[in-house]
Order: C-alpha cells, then structure tokens, then sequence
C-alpha cells in the first residue's frame, strides 16, 4: 500500500515534491505542477553505503529533471538507510525494496510502466529486479557495479584504513552506517552483471566516466539476448561519486539521459492526477514517529520530524547538514540520533540546508551552488525554529557535527530563541580571520550565550583538528571555558571526526540525550501557545496518547 | 599497458573522480601523501581488482599494507605473476 501526501510545497518551479511510504521505506515523488504525466513512472534505486550519499544530490535533480519531462519519478530509501525504518541490510532485502517501489509506482493514477534508473549496486539490483519484472520498460545505469567482488573489496578496504577501528566480534563490516555480515558480504562478492538476464527489447542505457572492460562484457552479453543498449561515456557521471563536501559544483548536464528516455520510452501522456490523502505520520517504529516537513519562506527547505512514539514533549532538537551529506547524516549518524532522542522523550528536526539534500535554493536556480561553510544558514535555523515554534515547542536546542556545528553556532549566537546549544567536533569558530583574544568572536558569542543563560556543551574528539581553535581562543582543552556560566567543554578519547564507527556514534548520542534532559524546560504543556491537542486537563509534559488513535503506520 | 602503469592510470583516475589534487609519483612516495586518502585508496583497490582481476590486499592472509607507492605497485607485479604460473 502506497501512502502519498498532499503536496507540500513547489521543489523545483514546475515541480512538486510529495513525500511518500510504503512497507516502511521513505520516498519522495517528484511530480510536475501542471501538464501531463506519461504512464511510465521512473523508479530511482540510489546507491548503498557512501554512494546513497554522494549520490543524493545529483540523483534529486534528475528526478526533477525527468518530473518537467512528464516522467513522475519515486526516489526512495532502502529499509535501514535514509530515512526508512530499520531493516536488514542483505541482498535479498534491497531486491525486495525495489519490487515494492515498483508496486508502489505502478500503484500511482494511470501507471502502466516502470523505468528503473540505479547508481551503483542500486543500479545492479535494478537490472537483477528488471530480470524479474515484466513492467520494467527501460533501465538507467548510472555507474554501475559489475562485478560485487570489486565492491566488496571496496567496503573491506574502506573498514580496514578507516580511523580507531575496533573489529566487530562477528567479522562484520561496518562502514557508512551498514553493517554486512561475512556471508552477505560474500553474496555481494558473488554478483556479477554478466549474468543478469535481461529481456529482449529491452532498452538500456548505461552511463559511466570512462569505458572499463567489465562493462563492455555486460553490454555484449545482453545485446546477445535481444536488449537495446546504448552507453553514454560522459564526465557528468562523476557528479554521482563525487565526494559531498563538493557541493558548490554546479550541477551536471542530464539532458542526454532525459532525452535517451524520451526517445525510447515516450510518455503517454495522462493528466496530472491528484494526490491520495496521506496518514498523519509517515513512519513510525520503536518508540518514535516521523513526518516529513516543508518549510521556509519559500516552502523550499525540507526537514524529517521525529517525536516520541507515545506522549508529547516540550522540546526540540534541530539540526542541519554535516558538510554536504544529506539530512540522514554521515554513516545515518541524524536518524540514529533522532530516534534515539525520541526514545528519550525529545523531538527532534534534521533538516537539509538549502541547496543541500532535499532543500533548494530559495531562488528555484536548479544550477545555485552552496557551499560547506562560505553560506551563512542563520536564515534555515530561523526558519526551522520558526516551524518549531508553531508546532508548540518550547524548548529549542540546536546541535551539530563538524560544519553543521558552525553553522548552529553561528545562529544560537544571533537567535535568541535559542535555548541549547550542542557542537561536536566544531572545526572553528568562524571563518573569518581575527586573532584570539576578548574582542573576538568566540569571546564574544559565549559571552552572549552565557549572558542569555543558553546551555552550551562542546564535544571534541581527542585529537581533532578543532582543537586548535578551541585552544587559541579557550586555552589548552577549552579550560578558560569555565569562566562562562552554562557552557561545558569535553573531550572524549573514544571517537573520531566523523563518528565512523557505531559505537562513537552511540557513545555520542548518549552524550547528547544526557546533555539534553539537563536543560531546564517549561513545566506545563498549557503554556504552550500553539500546542497541538487539548491541553485543558495536561497536568505536565509527561501527557500520554495512543499512537494507534491517529492512524499511524 | 604494464602492470606499473596501470596502477598509475587507476590512481590518476580516482584522484580526479574524487577531486584530489595528485602528488608527483615516485616509488619512495608514501601512499598517503599521494594525495589520496583511504576513501580514496579503497576505490583504487576496488578498480585495479576490476580491471586486473587481481585484489592481492584484502585477503585475510595479507595484514601488511604498502606504505609507499613502489611498495604498492610490487604487491600487484607479485600478485600478476602468481597469477602467470
């Protein structure tokens, strides 16, 4: 069963993003305003493990792309990435996750055939399903894995030169948030294109940077059966691999794959139909619920709230982007986090900043860069505590990792609605050049934090490069912090930069969950202005309600 | 193309995918001053094995990594020749 909600707000000028579930996987359709649809809906397969990251930002704007072609387009996550629930992280699961987006597009108005477009093992478990699939009219392959034993040495490699590993009793690997057990890693290995049956006539089309003699193999044997393939050796590809931190490239040339598609597979058009009514959540598991917002001025930022499964709470966690890594975070570090808060009774709103993630820019320019640091993103935090607020949240804490760190205490500073703020890792406290002393900005913000009474907590990780900022302006391990009331400084041995390993991301969030339930809040619900609820009879924030009564998933 | 040369060609090529900037390379060159971090390193694995058919440095049995580049490129020219014989 597909769940679609109303449109929220224009993504793109002529395009509406409508987030989406189905078998506890999250998606967004990106369907255009206006005109017609075609039948053929494309179903996109993003990447495993660091390629879902890389690829995200690239993939959203060929969705939009292929939306203004009249081509609806489901982008989705695998169960246990993104923002899906939790699921198993096997072969035999994402493969599954690809026949219910399929069900879930052919289950959209006047749907008839499905385009499979995938990057990397996405784009291989596209063509395994494709085998399977009668309503698969075409294939997109963006860089795709041909042979599992090259990806499996990949992720073994990545794991083995990573920083402060500890093995994982089971001989698992454990990178970018998945954790593939020996045998699965074995069936990966095991993969290998060349033997992926594909129907006659089917169209293909294959793009990639460079020619490689594994894929030529591929293509020969399925133009052996029939296939119709053509591959585009473009330099665009590298848009999908490139790390995420490069975010102020601008966008690639795509034209060349909406035009393949409109050419092989032309729309027959259909009218744009209307959106079936959504549940109220999107998601929900242990202890916590999720529903995707669009918010901002513009409409144009978009932000993952996650509450407690039952009862409400009073406060709220927001946070945005670590580099250029989407809303889920390095490794999925911001859902980690935000179900766990949720567990411990505190909302919380990951949200992309504009130009990143899920967000546009304000100004609808598709080719607008941004950039990690150089952007200021007072005017996004506003605008999330502005959400918040009207929601009947009370209690606002902002947090973040490495740039997001910066940009959190960039708007805590300047925002006086602030409450909390939580920074890990922060690389610096600002970018502009000035020597360390009373008059400077890290001075100067604590003392304006401390001034308003805002909790502030830093976490560094031993030896991180933000140490040296935090000495020049803070003395040896921050301890001039101490002469500001409400800010607290530690710095843990047992993690790195970027929380690789699932253990510092635990030992963090436990962190941030204890730094949070430290903060003093408003006792009574009722004095909450835009409380959500009848509150007549709420004696404190520790109000229960059946989840089940509002038709959760 | 040689062995050595591919190995070259593969670490131009990932340094320009994930936008490295790639040290004059030299046998004495330290694998991590190349340019390449272990993200990076890892996708050179992967392709060399995709393009060789060789992965010499992730069997269980091998715990050493090279630390240079001439020490990386012999692993492959050993692993080439094993698989000659």
């Amino acid at each position: 069963m597909i769940f679609v909600s109303e449109p929220l707000a224009k993504h793109h000028p002529e395009v509406q993003l409508r987030p989406t579930t189905f078998q506890g996987c999250f998606a967004q359709l990106h369907v255009p305003v206006s005109g017609t649809v075609s039948d053929a809906v494309v179903v996109m397969c993003p990447g495993i493990g660091r390629d879902g990251s890389t690829g995200h930002r690239p993939l959203r704007f060929l969705a939009d792309q292929l939306a203004l072609a009249g081509y609806r387009t489901l982008r989705f996550n695998y169960r246990g990435t993104g923002d899906s629930c939790d699921g198993d992280a096997t072969l035999a699961a994402w493969q599954q996750n690809v026949h219910d987006a399929i069900d879930a597009a052919l289950a959209l108005d006047g749907a008839r055939r499905v385009v499979l477009a995938g990057l990397r093992l996405g784009a291989t478990l596209a063509a395994m399903v494709a085998a399977e699939q009668d309503a698969v009219a075409a294939l997109i392959l963006i860089e795709p894995v041909v042979r599992g034993r090259s990806f499996a040495t990949q992720l073994r490699m990545e794991e083995r030169l990573a920083t402060k590993s500890e093995a994982d009793a089971e001989g698992a690997v454990r990178v970018h948030g998945l954790q593939l057990p020996p045998e699965e890693l074995a069936h990966i290995a095991l993969l290998d294109l060349l033997t992926v049956d594909s129907d006659a006539n089917r169209q293909i089309l294959v793009l990639t940077t460079q020619h490689s003699e594994p894929m030529r193999q591929a293509q020969s044997a399925w133009q052996r059966q029939g296939a119709k393939v053509t591959q585009l050796v473009d330099e665009s590809a590298l848009a999908f691999l490139r790390p995420t931190h490069l975010a102020d490239e601008p966008f690639p040339n795509l034209c060349p794959v909406v035009g393949w598609l409109s050419e092989t597979c032309p729309a027959r058009p259909l009218p744009v139909p209307e959106p079936v009514p959504r549940h109220r959540f999107d998601l929900a598991g242990p202890g916590w619920r999720e529903t995707a917002r669009m918010f901002g001025p513009a409409g144009n930022l978009f932000g993952m709230l996650c509450e407690p499964a039952v009862g409400l709470c009073n406060r709220i966690l927001i946070f945005g982007n670590t580099g250029g890594d989407p809303h889920e975070g390095f490794a999925r570090f911001g859902v980690e986090l935000a179900r766990h808060l949720a567990r411990h009774g505190i909302a919380s709103l990951r949200m992309d900043f504009a130009g990143l993630g899920d967000s546009i820019d304000a100004s609808y320019d598709a080719n607008a860069v941004t950039h990690t640091f150089m952007i200021d993103r007072r005017a996004d935090f506003a605008a999330a505590i502005d959400l918040a607020e009207s929601l009947g949240f009370r209690s606002i804490a902002l947090h973040g990792l490495c740039s997001g760190a910066y940009h959190a205490l960039q708007s805590a500073a300047a925002d006086a609605r602030v409450a909390a703020l939580l920074c890990v890792n922060l690389p610096l406290f600002t970018i502009r050049y000035e020597k360390a002393g009373p008059a400077s900005f890290a001075r100067r913000s604590m003392e304006t934090l401390s001034a308003r009474g805002v909790r502030c907590g830093f976490i560094f990780a031993d030896g991180d490069g933000g140490l040296v900022s935090l000495e020049q302006n803070f003395g040896s391990s921050g301890k001039d912090l101490a002469a500001y009331a409400g800010i607290e400084c530690a710095i843990m041995p047992d993690i790195d930069h970027d929380l690789t390993r699932p253990e510092m991301r635990r030992r963090v969030a436990d962190r941030i969950a204890d730094f949070l339930a430290a903060v003093p809040t408003p006792t009574a619900l009722a004095d909450r202005p835009n409380f959500r609820g009848d509150t007549a009879k709420v004696p404190d924030a520790r109000l229960h309600r059946n989840l089940a009564t509002e038709g959760a998933l | 193309m040689s062995i050595r040369d591919e190995v070259i060609a593969q670490m131009q090529r990932v340094a320009k995918q994930q936008s490295k900037r790639l040290a004059p390379l030299t046998d004495e060159t330290p694998l991590l001053e190349t340019g390449l971090d272990s993200l990076c390193l890892a996708i050179l694995v992967a392709s060399l094995d995709d393009e060789l058919g060789l992965d010499p440095l992730s069997s269980e049995t091998n715990t050493h990594f090279p630390s240079t580049v001439g020490e990386f490129i012999a692993v492959y020219e050993a692993a080439a020749a094993d698989a000659d014989v």
